[in-house]
């Protein structure tokens, strides 16, 4: 799929015309980073919205026991960046980490913030968006409280999207809120 | 060679020392802890000048003395980082790597515990705050400040750069001398507990002070 159809579908709820869609997607700008480079650093401010073209990203941060703590992942055609420092101007409160050699398209905030006022579809996307983006939220927060650990590897393997399955365990683990060896055990003994 | 004598003394009291766990040190984690120090920084010096400025007893440092104090130690360290770091060889690392057993030991003295600073130092006289003892007033407060905002961004530039490049075979003295030398990670660390300790200080003299 090439960069401009990627952007679009990501987009879709927008419902843009042909014509905004062409000056929609002049906005955005490739950029490109290497396995293991930190895109954003707690403290600093995110200043891209992303599409994701190609590569995994995770977001996390390192709890006091040292241990790392993912929080999501990004992939081909989903959207990346730390939003809230995004949206909101607040220094990250996360790391954000190429997990992948990775290629992406993004636009900076006040672009960001004028798409509301320049293409009224966009309203529609936000809502649908942040719904989405809620509702996620909410899921894991009730799947990491009330599942066992054996019920939250089904359900995560069961939604897993292929890119997912190419990174290290130990960051599908820690999102999973489990060691990297319970993962390992369950893998091997758990059929979902 | 001369050697801090509270450190030594502790390290010869202690009778696990050749067991010792070594400390991982994640320089994610160090730059999160450099950013809460940050923010917490930024709270403090919303409050007045007066108590900013103001001793909580005799001989005790006011809230603007602590932070010159954290300003002077890290002074000493900036040439040492700098050189070290231009030194070492780029990598990819950003993953967490084993302090030095003394390292470790230094850390983990430097955690207060259960609401207490458990070993006592006595300030060398390098480290001593020099500005405002001399002149406090508003205007040499926000000189410190302003240092010690840039000794955090020192602080952090240098832990993102000892994740990148492979800090272990360069090392140099830690303010104590030879006894305890340090790589770049290791140092930043030291740094880093070293201000955490005295922003456990600072909140315990704004406590004093009734702010």
């Amino acid at each position: 799929m090439n960069t401009n159809q990627t952007v679009l579908n990501a987009f879709a709820d927008a419902d843009l015309s042909p014509e905004d869609a062409t000056d929609f997607l002049e906005l955005w700008k490739p950029i490109s980073f290497p396995k293991g480079a930190i895109m954003t650093e707690v403290g600093q401010y995110e200043k891209r919205f992303y599409v994701v073209l190609s590569g995994v990203q995770a977001v996390y941060l390192i709890n006091p026991k040292g241990d790392r703590v993912t929080i999501g992942f990004s992939f081909d055609g989903s959207y990346s960046g730390i939003y809230d420092s995004f949206a909101f101007g607040s220094p990250s409160a996360y790391f954000l980490q190429a997990l992948t050699p990775s290629e992406l398209v993004y636009i900076t905030p006040e672009e960001y913030h004028a798409l509301f006022d320049r293409f009224p579809g966009f309203d529609r996307w936000g809502r649908i968006v942040h719904g989405q983006l809620l509702m996620g939220r909410v899921q894991r927060e009730l799947e990491l409280t009330t599942l066992s650990s054996e019920e939250r590897f089904v359900r995560f393997m069961r939604r897993c999207p292929e890119p997912l399955r190419q990174i290290p365990q130990k960051w599908l683990a820690s999102y999973l809120n489990m060691t990297p060896e319970t993962f390992s055990r369950l893998q091997n003994s758990v059929a979902w | 060679m001369q050697i801090n004598r509270p450190w030594a003394d502790v390290w010869e009291l202690c009778p696990k020392h050749d067991t010792m766990a070594r400390i991982h040190i994640h320089p994610e984690h160090q730059l999160q802890r450099i950013q809460d120090l940050r923010q917490r920084f930024e709270s403090l010096v919303q409050l007045p000048a007066e108590i900013l400025l103001k001793q909580p007893a005799p001989k005790k440092w006011s809230p603007g003395e602590i932070v010159e104090h954290m300003v002077e130690a890290h002074k000493l360290y900036v040439p040492k980082l700098d050189t070290a770091l231009n030194a070492a060889a780029p990598t990819e690392r950003w993953e967490a790597l084993k302090a030095g057993r003394m390292a470790s030991f230094l850390y983990k003295g430097f955690a207060p515990k259960d609401g207490k600073v458990r070993y006592k130092m006595k300030t060398q006289q390098v480290f001593e705050p020099k500005q405002l003892p001399q002149v406090a007033d508003a205007a040499t407060l926000d000189k410190v400040f302003e240092a010690f905002r840039a000794s955090l961004e020192h602080l952090a530039q240098s832990a993102r750069s000892s994740a990148e490049k492979d800090v272990a075979p360069h090392r140099f003295n830690s303010a104590i001398g030879p006894v305890v030398r340090f790589n770049a990670a290791e140092a930043v660390e030291f740094i880093l507990r070293h201000n955490e300790r005295h922003f456990f200080q600072l909140d315990q003299t704004l406590k004093a002070l009734g702010a």
